[in-house]
């Protein structure tokens, strides 16, 4: 077996009982979000609680972590979602996803429940059990420079949640080397539900590649067609900030303001906090994850004013947008701030973001009050209150409380109207730019098997403006590059879920590929990256098939375990209803009668029926997924011939 | 008059982004495998708590890949902060 460890570890923490076996049993799936995915699918009991010890959680690594590809430190987390009850698969870079293949282990299932807390340390072959009762309590970045004293070694890797995993907050992530997130489906609060305080890994090994001599000169070919691209000039010059968030390089990108009110931010405001502010205020240096190429993170030191001293690794366009402008706030200290609190407690920007957002959204309508939010003042751009809200949501203290479950079902409990103006998908909170006049991109969003998130089919092509010979060249879709233009969208999302899935299960990052530039790596760089490496090949027609199964699975999971159909692809009240105030596209918002349109084209790229959005036995026996059907089958839930009132129900 | 060369890298620290390539590369140089541990002449720790990057080179293991045209570690440098030094002996 090549470039991978060769070792799969099932981790019972309610017997304490660790059994291995050889990852090869799930070579078919290849790895990362394949096995995950794969795994949830099988393990997990239809009706069992996302944060009961039924749900297991997954550390899946590809073959191409740790290798010397272009940004191969990726680590797949998947488990039951506890947001949307369907499927979660949270990706992270840093440096993690290497360290636990060179420590020996390629995946880890975690199952069950702890009696007490514990932590679990990976290293040289072995799975320890450790007590964690004296890490219960603190945030993430304590329990990293905790654990690393404790283990004597500065160069162990952590995973770790914070107060807010520990509290079972619905919007809970995992966080690796302090920065990084695994963010969506409240992985942070199933780990919390199973008393694991942090995994932590620790790899003296290496891995050996089928053909490296043919790896390498492939490899290096390839780094050197991404360096040589504009693209990567410009994340080295403007990091991932600079060249998607705060406005864009030029200012004039998509924004989500104030609760995704609109797509346009005041310049006195975008001004304030644009990437060129932070960069000379605050930057100390660039930093790029594992084997990365891109360069797309920076350190910042706050050395002045109230937060002087502070040091962090920050500021994503997510975190930016979320923390920002989705608050209306200008103050980039404040903005700073927020990111430090979340990475510490273990927090999720988006939808952290969407129901912050919210609760300011609908007491500025006057549909809560006082009484409601514990006597607290919500009024857009606090950078204090926004702190303060973190507190309250990851203590669960009062109002923060109700908001600790997340947008969809504070909304739920509070009513009153105000759960129209919830943003999330599927019932995951989601803070997202240009979704109104970005049509793919908000059909990408919408269609997530993980409830929203742009990394699964949603395309960069729009905010690209990818001309139309290159949009017909590479995806079939001369309209690529329209943002505006409904036609086509489907068909761009739907190769989108695919290829992006594959850079889940090989252990790249997605920024390293199409999806950020037609010159990064492509289906076929993938297949000889992945044959040379492993020895076993698969071509880049092979790879996209193995994707749309992958995206199968997924979505059979959440018919069966949610019950999701056409309904739950639609785009929330205010994206349809409040259109954009101003600039390049005023007046735009997403139209009902087109949104069908373009996800019946969505559905049939995908075969699914469309009329309902399910599935159908055709078109999972042509993926040659027989166990799927039969589950599905079993179930009833494949459309009936009289199920076609969903059809024109919304139009 | 011919004169005698020596040549070797050097890494400026200020302007790494610790992202670990140039260990890669130098592992695969000297064992044909990817190791973060005692197979590479580079080591590299970045310290995420104040940002830091100490970088240990090992002159006396590296020996400049004399069958590439310029070091691996500066092929697989994205961000130029490796250099190819030649000075007389």
């Amino acid at each position: 077996m090549h470039s991978i460890a060769g070792k799969v570890a099932w981790i019972d923490l309610s017997n304490r009982v660790i059994k291995v076996e050889s990852t090869e049993k799930y070579q078919k799936y290849i790895g990362g979000r394949g096995v995950g995915s794969y795994l949830v699918f099988k393990e997990v009991p239809t009706n069992s609680h996302p944060l009961s010890p039924e749900n297991i959680i997954t550390f899946n690594t590809g073959p191409l972590t740790g290798t010397l590809a272009p940004s191969a430190g990726r680590i797949n987390i998947s488990s039951k979602n506890v947001a949307t009850n369907g499927i979660s698969f949270a990706n992270a870079g840093g440096y993690f996803g290497p360290e636990m293949k060179y420590a020996g282990y390629d995946h880890l299932i975690i199952q069950g429940k702890a009696e007490q807390p514990v932590y679990l340390f990976i290293h040289d072959n072995e799975i320890d059990i450790k007590p964690a009762e004296h890490l219960w309590g603190k945030d993430t970045w304590e329990t990293e420079e905790f654990i690393k004293k404790e283990l004597q070694d500065e160069k162990i890797r952590v995973a770790s949640i914070g107060q807010a995993g520990e509290n079972l907050v619905t919007m809970a992530c995992i966080m690796f080397d302090r920065s990084r997130a695994s963010g969506w489906g409240g992985c942070g609060a199933v780990m919390g539900s199973k008393n694991l305080k942090a995994v932590v890994v620790r790899g003296k090994g290496c891995l050996e590649l089928y053909n490296p001599k043919e790896f390498m000169s492939y490899n290096s070919n390839l780094w050197k067609r991404m360096l040589n691209t504009n693209m990567i000039r410009l994340f080295h010059e403007y990091g991932n900030l600079g060249t998607s968030g705060a406005g864009g390089i030029f200012g004039n990108l998509a924004q989500s303001v104030r609760n995704m009110e609109d797509e346009v931010w005041e310049a006195s405001k975008t001004l304030k906090v644009r990437e060129v502010v932070f960069r000379e205020k605050f930057e100390q240096r660039k930093l790029a994850d594992f084997a990365c190429p891109i360069t797309c993170s920076r350190f910042y030191h706050i050395k002045e004013g109230k937060f002087s001293g502070h040091k962090l690794e920050a500021l994503k366009t997510n975190i930016y947008r979320a923390f920002g402008t989705n608050i209306d706030l200008d103050n980039k200290e404040y903005i700073l701030m927020a990111n430090e609190m979340a990475d510490r407690y273990g927090l999720n920007c988006d939808s952290l973001s969407a129901v912050v957002a919210w609760a300011i959204d609908v007491y500025q309508r006057g549909l809560i009050d006082k009484v409601i939010t514990g006597g607290l003042d919500l009024h857009w751009g606090d950078g204090e209150l926004q702190l303060k809200l973190f507190n309250m949501i990851t203590f669960r203290e009062g109002f923060g409380d109700i908001l600790a479950q997340g947008v969809f079902l504070a909304s739920k409990q509070i009513g009153r109207g105000t759960e129209k103006y919830a943003m999330h998908a599927k019932g995951h909170g989601i803070c997202e730019q240009g979704m109104r006049s970005h049509k793919g991109w908000a059909l990408g969003i919408m269609t997530s098997p993980i409830g929203g998130g742009h990394l699964a089919g949603a395309p960069n092509t729009e905010q690209k403006r990818l001309p139309p010979e290159i949009g017909e060249l590479y995806f079939g879709v001369p309209t690529a590059g329209e943002p505006t233009t409904y036609d086509g969208k489907g068909k761009l999302v739907a190769w989108f879920d695919k290829y992006k899935a594959i850079s889940d299960i090989v252990g790249l990052c997605v920024f390293a590929t199409y999806w950020i530039d037609t010159s990064f790596i492509g289906p076929d760089d993938f297949s000889n990256l992945l044959s040379t490496a492993t020895g076993k090949e698969i071509n880049g027609k092979n790879l996209l098939h193995l994707g749309e199964k992958i995206c199968n699975i997924e979505k059979a999971f959440n018919t069966l375990h949610a019950g999701f159909t056409k309904k739950d692809d639609y785009p929330p009240y205010k994206l349809t209803e409040i259109p954009i105030s101003s600039g390049e596209f005023a007046g735009e918002k997403l139209s009902k009668v087109k949104w069908v349109e373009m996800l019946d084209e969505y559905y049939k790229c995908h075969q699914w029926d469309i009329n309902t959005g399910l599935q159908t036995p055709e078109c999972l026996l042509n993926l040659d997924l027989h166990d799927v059907r039969d589950r599905i089958q079993k179930a009833g839930k494949f459309p009936s011939p009289s199920k076609n009132e969903e059809k024109k129900g919304e139009n | 008059m011919k004169r005698e060369l020596e040549y070797t890298i050097k890494i400026n620290q200020e302007r790494c982004t610790g992202c670990q390539a140039c260990v890669l590369a130098c592992s695969y140089h000297h064992s044909n495998v990817f190791s973060l541990t005692n197979k590479s002449s580079i080591e590299i720790f970045r310290n995420n708590q104040n940002g830091e990057i100490n970088i240990n080179y090992n002159q006396a293991s590296c020996d400049m890949c004399p069958d590439e045209e310029v070091p691996l570690c500066i092929q697989f440098c994205a961000i130029e902060a490796i250099q190819f030094i030649r000075m007389r002996k």
